[in-house]
């Protein structure tokens, strides 16, 4: 598990098989995601129950439960833990902000408010042959609740109440591992309800989602889009740049759609790829599209050379600095913001 | 694309990981299956299965022509030819072994190198008195047939290579790693579902009650004891054609070649280590081997004499017709392909059948 926090814990892993295939491969595990104070009960802690089913050749059905306590107050590590630290801005995650009354501080001047939580996630899954090898067409499906409590120093809790869908068609149309044509959809809740000019959770709910960037460094990328700028590239160490960094949409929720076409000239050795994606608020309201296009060279096994280029259109993203950035007005970002990257990509083990 | 897809999705694959284990000696076999051990100074105690039609009292239409002898490949048996041996025996005498290691013959501790198996049909073919032969060999079976040209260039009147191996280089690095994860205990390792993806997505590229027979019969195979020695014969085998390569001494082979290729083989080239299109190997050997012909099948995959018969079987006969009768009388044209001509007749024909056949 790989959070990018000071993160240990311990894990279970175990699965029951037959001559046929793993029927049945679970996790469990519990581990520590920001120890503070050594002695101090400031800490934020997960515990995880996943489930993977194999009930037949080439369906796969997952079920996860994920709980994370969070008694960190908002002040774990360096940038601060959870939905209201500069980790979730940093993220393009969901930063909520609550303050403290200027008349409880004495001082004349708003604080931050401590915020405990405790957030679940729950989702189940399902796909197809998913990895495209027991034949040309996969499918694969997501759906995620995520619930919880906030817990603010002073004030009312509020409830999460926040969902995710996910979806994705794949089809190899002739040889080659590149040739493929893959569809996907991304849609996930926000919450708008202090667009008006006031916070999010002013009516003691916050319909978006919290992810894990909230408490570690891209502890939640969506990895299979194939963008290079609208979302995170998975394949580039910082992935600091894309449009939208996290799933929850920074607090207003994504209504997301990726079209690859994949073909290799040279099957399995050279591939081609254009990619379109485009992403939405939950309300609708444009984010940017992404137009992209990639060369891949694989000369040897596990080895990858690659050229990638993309533009964004009509980029418009969160103001992480406003007093309320799950709130604040989109901020548009240069016209036409493009990259080019060349990869070099060798596992070695 | 949205017919295929929920077709895929509704339809359920058959299990067979609940059925008893299957003696090797229950495989089903295209004719009666006859036996013998061979007797010979390294190869003493090794029982070879096999067919010969004319044990089996089928007259064909030229009895005098020379006999037809099919090598399967890797992990196969004579099952593998089930759609040529009926086939052909009715033009002339045909026999199919089980190399020893696969299928209803033995299973001795022994190398299970290209160069040991042509000890075992030099071994086999005295047994039976024959001296001169046309061998077809698909995949591990073209290697094994190269290497008994190269070795007996006077027992073989012509080559029929179906997808054989032995035409890609693969480098140290390469070779060992292959060893490596075919180590002995791997076929053992496979398990059903594992098979089924590799039957149906890169043996076979067309699926039919044949494929799910041979499937059936792996899995079966697999729970039996005597799928030890398969799979170490397995291992061997796959190190053996990697250290006993022939792709630098197909210029030595005299005898009328034909090469047969589908066209989307999935095996050939090896898609992790070399990559690219088949017909580039198959030109590799094709342009090596003086006189070769080729012929590219449509459609067709890595068992390219199953997943278009008529299409191999037309290439096998025209190829029997025109060059083993007049072996060396006619020369064959440097360097040719049939892919232009008589594939592209074969391939019209096939379509033609395919069509017939989605219209009943």
């Amino acid at each position: 598990m790989i959070w990018g926090s000071e993160a240990a814990g311990v894990a279970a892993y175990g699965r029951i098989e037959n001559s046929a295939r793993d029927l049945l491969r679970y996790r469990l595990g519990g581990f520590t995601l920001i120890e503070d104070g050594v002695a101090l009960a400031d800490d934020a802690t997960l515990w995880v129950a996943d489930a993977e089913l194999r009930p037949a050749y080439a369906w796969d059905l997952g079920a996860h439960a994920w709980w994370l306590h969070d008694n960190t107050g908002g002040n774990g590590g360096s940038f601060g833990s959870g939905p209201t630290s500069q980790l979730s801005q940093l993220q393009g995650g969901p930063r909520l902000v609550f303050l403290n009354s200027s008349a409880s501080t004495g001082t004349g001047t708003a604080t931050a408010a401590e915020v405990d939580a405790d957030l679940l996630w729950f989702s189940v899954d399902a796909g197809w042959n998913r990895d495209l090898d027991r034949g040309p067409l996969g499918l694969r499906g997501m759906a995620l609740a995520n619930l919880g409590r906030l817990y603010v120093t002073d004030q009312p809790d509020v409830d999460v109440r926040g969902w995710l869908l996910n979806g994705e068609l794949r089809w190899r149309w002739t040889r080659g591992r590149g040739s493929e044509l893959a569809l996907q959809g991304l849609a996930s809740s926000g919450d708008s309800s202090g667009s008006g000019g006031g916070s999010a959770t002013d009516d003691g709910r916050y319909t978006g989602i919290v992810t894990g960037n909230s408490y570690g460094i891209v502890g939640a990328v969506w990895a299979t889009h194939n963008t290079l700028l609208l979302f995170p590239d998975p394949d580039a160490i910082n992935r600091q740049v894309a449009v939208v960094s996290d799933v929850s949409g920074a607090g207003r929720g994504l209504l997301a759609a990726t079209l690859s076409l994949g073909f290799d000239p040279i099957p399995n050795r050279l591939t081609t790829r254009l990619t379109a994606a485009q992403a939405a608020t939950a309300s609708g309201q444009a984010i940017g599209t992404e137009t992209g296009a990639a060369l891949t060279w694989h000369p040897l096994p596990l080895f990858d050379v690659g050229l990638h280029g993309a533009v964004v259109t009509g980029a418009r993203v969160a103001d992480m600095t406003a007093t309320s950035p799950a709130t604040a007005p989109l901020t548009t970002l240069p016209a036409y913001p493009w990259a080019v990257l060349a990869h070099l990509q060798w596992v070695l083990f | 694309m949205i017919a295929a897809l929920l077709s895929s999705l509704m339809a359920c694959a058959p299990r067979y990981n609940h059925l008893p284990a299957l003696s090797p000696a229950d495989i089903t076999a295209p004719l009666p299956t006859q036996s013998m051990v061979v007797d010979t100074a390294s190869l003493a105690g090794v029982r070879i299965a096999y067919i010969d039609s004319r044990q089996a009292g089928i007259q064909p239409r030229d009895p005098d022509a020379t006999p037809l002898v099919f090598v399967h490949g890797l992990s196969s048996s004579m099952g593998f030819w089930e759609y040529q041996l009926n086939h052909l025996a009715a033009e002339r005498r045909v026999l199919a072994l089980d190399l020893p290691g696969y299928g209803a013959s033995s299973r001795p501790d022994a190398p299970y190198t290209p160069p040991w198996y042509s000890e075992v049909l030099t071994a086999w073919l005295d047994q039976l008195g024959l001296d001169r032969v046309v061998i077809v060999g698909h995949s591990m079976g073209g290697q094994v047939a190269l290497t008994f040209a190269l070795r007996h260039e006077d027992r073989v009147a012509g080559l029929v290579l179906a997808a054989p191996a032995g035409f890609e280089r693969f480098s140290t690095g390469e070779a060992a790693w292959m060893k490596n994860y075919w180590h002995e205990e791997r076929a053992l390792e496979a398990r059903e579902d594992e098979l089924r993806a590799t039957f149906t997505q890169v043996v076979f590229n067309h699926h039919d009650e044949g494929v799910e027979r041979l499937l059936r019969e792996r899995v079966q195979l697999g729970r039996d004891p005597s799928f030890r020695g398969t799979s170490v014969a397995v291992s061997r085998s796959i190190a053996g054609m990697l250290d006993y390569p022939v792709i630098d001494r197909l210029g030595e082979i005299r005898a009328p070649t034909l090469i047969v290729f589908g066209k989307d083989d999935r095996m050939i080239p090896n898609p992790v280590f070399t990559g690219g299109r088949t017909e580039t190997i198959a030109k590799i050997g094709r342009d090596a081997i003086d006189g070769a012909q080729l012929v590219m099948l449509p459609g067709a995959g890595h068992m390219v004499q199953h997943d278009d018969p008529e299409g191999f079987n037309q290439a096998l006969l025209w190829f029997l017709a025109g060059q083993v009768h007049t072996a060396r009388q006619r020369p064959a044209p440097t360097g040719s392909t049939l892919s232009d001509t008589f594939g592209d007749a074969v391939s019209a024909a096939v379509s033609a059948a395919v069509r017939d056949g989605a219209s009943q």
